[in-house]
């Protein structure tokens, strides 16, 4: 498997306060990778990390196979593209102008891709406005040009899609995605709108208290989510045994509950458990999504 | 390095402030000139009229010398690249762009370097805006008096003058991440220099002796007394205030505004020195500063 960005045990401290604590995550190239966390849980100390906007304090991290001490990282850096917290354009110039100096810090030696590059974001009829008239999807659409103008492989955004208006985020999703799938991009990308995440990301890595408590690819978060009967029984062996006999599938959960994941007649069911001497003491019907998922896993604590 | 200095000039080729302070420049040198040539005008005729006042013959050498105006711009110029510094410098990082540079993969030093240069270039930009009008109006008012060779070296001594100023203005600009505190303190930092290099100047300039009036008067006149002045700075005090006036940028640039350089060859060497401990301290502290 090949990972675009792997971090090892990477801390952070502000002081006493440690923003990033033994943080290990794991970014499989071509994925899109939900970053998930409450305020002040350390998505963006670790973005700004791995951007080499700041050092770690201890631990390292891995970009494209090379480590955070390697002096070679600096070249390597040039396949990332990244929006951290808020768009970094100038408020004084127009979009193309904006792009025209990052290509110069670039040293990239033609302009013509700038009209592409500011169709692809839907930027291409703002002439001569200056930024500081855009709207806030304006800016973050030109943030991400600017942080494409390098045709980077790896794209990093940090709460894209922060302020915008539903259509807006329909906008930078379908952005997102067409980067995915037409250029191959992988994506980090971190979010509060874990419903929108759940439309896009092809991974997840949660984060609490400056660790990653859970990576999980979409589908098996899918299959822990799916929806299911939850049974409270007197006897699970008896249960497992009926349901076996029905060839339905099934999950022990401890000796008094399990959960079901395939239809049946509840009456059928009910009436096979008393034959077995199995009393059912509790039925519930649980469909989880990735909201509950991530309150579940992280704590009630505050609700995103 | 050079992509970022490429990419920064054109930025300051669309700024306006820069421009401004160009305009500013070159405003200063048209009303220098034209205070200058009045002057000429009235020393002439005062010279005409009363030859034997000496007062009055070098006045007009000094009214008709172009050199007395050219450097002009040395004792000011350190307010033109703190405002520079401040306002170009610091608009990297209150628009988030020095994210940019970093995330391209340009090197903390790199990016911190390119910013003196950008300052320096400022710097040089307001001198010849200046000394071009100096010597687009000037040069048929008054001619051309004095050594060449001399002139050159007070041009180099400037542009080192310059690179002192640039080397501090950057400092304090890219270590304060806020522009208008980078601005505000910019100013004040070189407003104090100004100042503090006035004070020295002004010190070493207090004559050995005064002439001072006695009760006593003979013919209406009083008598003087000449007698020591004790404001005048000798033996080590003098040496050290020396110093201080070539160490600081402020008291170098009055040196050249003044064409009196004392240490022309350690003019050189203080700003230099000054420039390359700005900027070395600044990499250092840059390289390891946390940005957001």
């Amino acid at each position: 498997m090949e990972y675009v960005l792997t971090t090892e045990k990477l801390s952070k401290r502000y002081g006493r306060f440690k923003a990033l604590d033994e943080c290990t995550m794991h970014i499989e190239k071509g994925a899109i990778y939900g970053f998930v966390g409450k305020n002040g849980a350390g998505k963006t100390t670790l973005i700004r990390v791995i951007c080499g906007l700041q050092e770690p304090s201890a631990g390292t991290y891995t970009l494209y196979g090379r480590k955070n001490d390697d002096s070679s990282l600096a070249g390597i850096r040039r396949r990332i593209g990244a929006v951290v917290e808020t768009p970094a354009v100038y408020e004084g110039m127009t979009a193309q102008e904006n792009l025209r100096q990052q290509y110069r810090i670039l040293g990239l030696p033609s302009f013509d891709t700038i009209p592409e590059l500011l169709s692809l974001v839907g930027l291409e009829d703002t002439g001569k406005k200056k930024v500081r008239h855009f709207s806030l999807g304006m800016r973050q659409r030109l943030g991400i040009a600017v942080a494409l103008a390098s045709c980077p492989d790896f794209m990093i955004l940090d709460e894209p899609a922060n302020g915008l208006d539903p259509e807006g985020i329909i906008e930078i999703r379908e952005l997102i995605l067409k980067l995915n799938r037409e250029r191959q991009i992988t994506v980090l990308i971190s979010s509060h709108i874990l419903s929108e995440l759940s439309r896009l990301a092809t991974h997840y890595g949660f984060i609490d208290q400056g660790r990653i408590v859970q990576e999980i690819r979409a589908d098996a978060l899918e299959q822990a989510c799916r929806k299911c009967l939850r049974l409270r029984v007197s006897d699970t062996a008896a249960l497992a045994r009926v349901l076996g006999e029905r060839h339905l599938e099934y999950t022990i959960l401890s000796d008094t509950e399990a959960e079901l994941y395939d239809r049946l007649e509840i009456t059928d069911l009910v009436q096979a458990l008393a034959r077995e001497n199995c009393k059912v003491l509790a039925m519930q019907e649980r469909e989880e999504n990735l909201e509950g998922y991530y309150v579940n896993l992280i704590g009630g604590g505050s609700h995103e | 390095m050079s992509n970022l200095v490429r990419a920064g000039l054109e930025r300051l080729k669309k700024d306006k402030i820069f421009w401004c302070l160009i305009g500013l420049a070159a405003l200063e040198a048209a009303i220098l000139c034209y205070s200058q040539y009045q002057d000429l005008q009235r020393y002439r005729l005062w010279a005409e009229m009363m030859p034997e006042n000496e007062s009055y013959v070098w006045g007009l050498q000094d009214a008709s010398n172009l050199r007395t105006l050219l450097f002009k711009w040395a004792s000011v110029i350190g307010l033109s690249v703190a405002v520079l510094a401040g306002v170009f410098c610091g608009t990297d990082y209150s628009d988030g762009t020095i994210r940019n540079k970093i995330i391209a993969g340009h090197r903390r030093r790199n990016i911190y370097l390119s910013g003196f240069w950008l300052c320096l270039a400022g710097g040089l930009f307001f001198a010849a805006a200046f000394m071009g009008t100096v010597l687009l109006l000037g040069l048929p008012l008054f001619g051309w008096q004095g050594e060449t060779t001399e002139t050159v070296l007070f041009l180099l001594d400037g542009i080192l003058v310059i690179a002192a100023y640039a080397a501090l203005c950057n400092l304090i600009s890219m270590l304060i991440p806020r522009r208008t505190y980078g601005l505000i303190v910019n100013l004040f930092v070189a407003g104090v220099l100004m100042i503090a290099g006035m004070v020295v100047l002004m010190r070493l300039a207090e004559p050995e002796f005064t002439n001072r009036a006695t009760e006593i008067f003979v013919n209406g006149e009083p008598v003087l007394n000449h007698m020591p002045n004790p404001l005048y700075l000798s033996g080590d005090a003098r040496k050290l205030f020396q110093l201080l006036l070539d160490i600081l940028p402020s008291g170098q640039g009055y040196q050249i505004a003044g064409l009196s350089v004392w240490r022309p060859e350690w003019l050189w060497l203080f700003s230099a020195v000054f420039a390359g401990a700005a900027n070395g301290v600044g990499c250092r502290i840059f390289a390891k500063k946390d940005l957001k």
